[in-house]
């Protein structure tokens, strides 16, 4: 068994903001990361202690483009996806 | 002549000689598409009004002797997680059901700027979330080799649509192994290119370590064309490698005698199945006809690339999906109150249940506590994983194996064991893990005759010794006469 309790993905899903819509859901999301989280568990198997991690493919460092100035996009353009815009600026309800 | 049995290179030689007007295969192209897609389901939607437009003007060019573009004419279907201006772009997605991008994919200025012609966009699993396409919010797709199997994914709409000759070929994306595995599904050639190689400017970021842009096409030498097209050092994509631009049809016919290829035994080991183990037996044969030296090597760490691979991308999705807020753009939750209920709701209902799982995935292995166990293992894996791969290819060529461990499979017939769906990504990953090319091609039909891939990986940036195995073995061994039966029947 691994750490996924139900508690656990509600605390998860808090983070990413998203609501789960019933405690049957929970326990869906529940069984299926337990099982996940569980079989990668394999990784322990390993001696990993002098190994770097390696988070990226490339040998790539600080790519610099020229520092030219360009078209910006237009607030018509930036606000055009969105549902809810007022006065050129996005709406969003209140913070608290 | 069947203009929808027509590949790349003859649609193009085909307008180029003036023997086809540009309109007359855009509109031959959507008669086929209004008539089998219903069935096969590979298309979103279609880009009709705008294709057909462009294509008369194509058609004036044409008759005044101006075709510029090395696809002049020659139509597209495009992975609908790669964005197009003012065209519709979902993700398969309630989240973008409405997205009309303000902007071009770096991809598509180029292959616009070849004068190819948009005809749709390509169905897909939800965000390239999936391997059969069945997490779609839209629809499923449905193989064209047999309407009961699953095309394969996330890819999904793009292999089926290229397969059954909707278009000559298709752009995918592939993070692990979503170009390849429905490729392998649907008989045609896919390719990852090297981490690097394509910009991914416009590409909806998944795993953005993992993810590249990759042509589907029915045959080898349209891939190496339209990789030419898509491939080179990109300003806008940060991670685009420099200096490495070469054209990749060049010696792609050279002699294979004295390459040595290696055929890893954990690829043709327990749990793949019977049928596949033995068409890539005999792809290895044709290798040794060839001239080719084949050999066994091993590489230890395979057993838990599923594993770093589902714990790296998912964190790398938790944090790259944090943008959907239903703020700037996309679906929002009608009736919220507060900024915090209009970001919780609007993700609940604006996400399908594969995204979910994977986003909180993600954000476990990212939480406090988790971190070091769980994602920086996986990374270290990564860096065994690939030490594997670079040994092997100090003495050797290439590396081949199979793409898939089975055959398509029915649609339904394992989407509840996520898990079990998982793991079989096990042989694509590891080229996204270490960012090496990969390509799939046909080698061999199911006893249901469904195709059966066979994957050839290179070293960073030597997609050309890839695409040289891949077109040589081609010339031994295709579907081509085989495809053009099931786009008969379809039709």
């Amino acid at each position: 068994m691994s750490e996924i309790t139900t508690d656990v993905v509600k605390h998860v899903a808090n983070l990413a903001r998203i609501d789960i819509q019933n405690e049957e859901k929970a326990q869906e999301f529940t069984n299926e990361l337990d099982k996940i989280v569980d079989y990668a568990k394999q990784l322990d198997e390993l001696q990993l202690s002098e190994t770097e991690p390696m988070f990226h493919a490339l040998d790539l460092k600080n790519v610099m483009r020229e520092d030219v100035a360009n078209e910006p996009l237009s607030q018509d353009e930036a606000l055009s996806n969105s549902k809810s815009t007022e006065d050129g600026q996005f709406k969003v309800p209140k913070m608290l | 002549m069947n203009i929808y049995e027509l590949t790349v290179e003859e649609l193009y030689e085909k307008i180029a000689q003036k023997e086809l007007k540009p309109s007359e295969v855009v509109g031959a192209l959507f008669e086929d598409i209004e008539k089998i897609d219903d069935t096969l389901g590979s298309f979103l939607f279609i880009n009709k009004e705008n294709a057909l437009k462009q294509a008369k003007e194509l058609d004036e060019l044409q008759a005044q002797d101006k075709m510029d573009g090395a696809l002049f004419g020659v139509p597209m279907g495009i992975k609908d997680n790669i964005i197009t201006k003012d065209v519709l772009t979902t993700c398969a997605s309630r989240m973008l059901e409405d997205f009309h991008p303000i902007y071009d994919a770096t991809v598509m200025e180029k292959l616009n700027g070849a004068s190819s012609v948009l005809m749709g966009k390509n169905n897909m699993d939800e965000f390239a979330m999936g391997g059969s396409n069945e997490t779609s919010y839209f629809k499923n797709v449905r193989n064209p080799w047999d309407t009961d199997a699953v095309p394969g994914g996330s890819s999904g709409g793009s292999a089926a649509a290229v397969a059954a000759g909707l278009v000559p070929y298709s752009l995918g994306s592939d993070t692990g192994g979503s170009v390849r595995q429905p490729s392998a599904f649907c008989g045609v050639v896919g390719m990852k290119p090297t981490y690097g190689r394509v910009s991914r400017y416009g590409l909806v970021a998944f795993a953005s370590s993992l993810d590249q842009i990759g042509p589907i096409t029915r045959n080898v030498r349209d891939n190496a064309k339209i990789l030419n097209i898509i491939s080179g050092t990109n300003h806008r994509d940060a991670t685009s490698m420099p200096n490495v631009d070469q054209d990749f049809l060049e010696g792609i016919d050279a002699d294979l005698s004295g390459k040595k290829i290696a055929v890893p035994e954990e690829f043709l080991g327990e749990g793949i199945d019977q049928e596949v183990t033995d068409a890539v037996e005999k792809a290895i044969k044709t290798f040794e006809e060839m001239g080719a030296t084949v050999d066994r090597v091993s590489f230890p760490h395979i057993k838990y690339v599923v594993s770093a691979y589902y714990l790296i991308a998912s964190s790398e999705a938790s944090s790259n999906l944090a943008r959907f807020d239903g703020i700037r753009y996309g679906y929002r939750a009608e009736g919220t109150e507060t900024l915090e209920e209009l970001y919780r709701k609007t993700r609940a209902e604006g996400f399908g249940e594969e995204v979910k799982r994977r986003i909180l995935l993600g954000t476990f292995v990212l939480s406090a506590g988790h971190y070091d166990q769980y994602y920086i293992r996986a990374q270290k894996l990564r860096s065994k994983l690939e030490a594997d791969m670079l040994k092997t290819f100090e003495d050797y060529d290439l590396v081949i194996g199979p793409t898939t461990t089975s055959a398509a499979y029915d649609i339904g017939e394992k989407i509840d064991d996520k898990l079990r769906m998982y793991k079989e990504d096990i042989l694509t990953i590891p080229a996204n893990l270490t960012g090496m090319p990969s390509i799939s091609i046909p080698c061999g039909l199911s006893e249901k005759k469904r195709p059966i891939g066979l994957q050839i990986i290179g070293n960073h940036f030597e997609e050309s010794k890839v695409y040289n195995a891949a077109y040589k073995f081609e010339e031994k061994y295709n579907l081509h006469e085989e495809l053009k039966e099931v786009q008969k029947e379809l039709r």
